[in-house]
């Protein structure tokens, strides 16, 4: 069983495969603001590489925000227009913020919202601390604070603020494996949160 | 405004220099908020912007599609013109350009003034008096450009 992870919500543009939960390969790189020239090429490139077939796709393990407007929006729409092509693709929605999150740790996951904002969302193993919201950056502190070793996660160098490391695509496969696929794949949206 | 010029352009090509000039003071995140009348010479003023940043690529209105961006190393240009978004819906991530990765020109900024923070911009409004004779007054509230108007100062006035 083959499983497309992606994910354009912020700076990045990863692309990854995986073969019954394993993850065989990845594409990862800075693509801000571009990634809907790349993604597609890029999902060509790895399926070739790995010598598998569109076809041969099972399920795609993608994130539908909060994160860039457009970004979230790139890899939500590739996953949506496979869905509705082919119904037997499960289509699993995880939250940008969470994919970021020390798999060993309670972790603050962290992105730039603008205007002095950010995406925050704190997360422990597989349960939700705090639901991803939008926060005054000037209240981030106060929040890390509250909280006794928590790692901080995510591209956080314009809070000034260091982040640990974090392996997204493996923690795409483990968080799936807590989560059902989309029931409706028309209803798929972007989340938003600052509408 | 704490820093302000009003300057002459006689053609085209003056404006085209001033804003190359200028935009050896750009960096990344710098703000732009260009005002004045259709055909005052705002999208003239971004080539020149475009130019000092070393982009050779044509700029053109970006009227029609809202934003055009320039990817080019080491500075990227985003190019706004907000006037379609006239009582519009401004969720769209126009953000991430303004408080970007690159220098963001506005054309009709006042459509999204709420995306727009108070003291972070360069303000140039062009007036047109005859022809292809244009005023420029420059301004801005930013301490970072101070340099800027010392220049401009010397070189123009």
């Amino acid at each position: 069983m083959y499983s497309l992870l992606l994910d354009s919500s912020n700076t990045k543009l990863a692309v990854g495969i995986a073969k019954d939960d394993i993850l065989l390969d990845k594409i990862y790189y800075d693509a801000w603001q571009r990634q809907s020239e790349f993604m597609i090429q890029e999902i060509n490139n790895i399926l070739n590489r790995n010598k598998i077939l569109p076809s041969q796709i099972n399920e795609i393990i993608v994130t539908d925000g909060p994160g860039s407007y457009t970004g979230v929006r790139i890899s939500l729409t590739i996953a949506k227009v496979v869905g509705v092509l082919n119904e037997n693709v499960k289509i699993y929605l995880l939250s940008s913020l969470e994919i970021l999150k020390d798999k060993n740790n309670l972790s603050i996951c962290l992105m730039n919202a603008r205007s002095n904002r950010s995406y925050v969302g704190i997360y422990k193993d597989n349960e939700v601390i705090l639901n991803d919201c939008v926060l005054e950056n000037q209240n981030i502190e106060k929040l890390i604070d509250k909280y006794t070793n928590i790692s901080i996660c995510g591209e956080t160098e314009y809070l000034g603020l260091k982040s640990c490391k974090y392996d997204i695509f493996n923690n795409m496969l483990d968080i799936k494996k807590h989560k059902d696929p989309v029931k409706d794949v028309l209803k798929i949206k972007a989340v938003y949160l600052k509408d | 405004m704490q820093f302000e010029i009003k300057l002459i352009s006689n053609s085209k090509l003056d404006t085209i220099n001033l804003a190359s000039y200028i935009a050896k003071f750009l960096s990344k995140g710098s703000l732009i908020l260009l005002t004045g009348d259709l055909g005052a010479g705002k999208t003239t003023f971004t080539q020149g912007i475009a130019k000092g940043l070393g982009i050779n690529e044509n700029v053109i209105s970006p009227t029609f599609n809202i934003l055009k961006c320039y990817f080019h190393d080491p500075i990227n240009l985003y190019h706004i013109d907000a006037y379609r978004l006239k009582d519009q819906d401004h969720n769209i991530g126009l953000e991430e350009f303004i408080e970007g990765d690159g220098v963001c020109v506005i054309e009709w900024p006042i459509y999204i003034k709420e995306l727009i923070q108070p003291n972070t911009y360069l303000k140039v409004n062009l007036e047109l008096i005859l022809g292809d004779k244009r005023k420029i007054t420059i301004s801005s509230n930013c301490l970072s450009y101070k340099n800027l108007f010392e220049e401009l100062n010397k070189k123009y006035v």
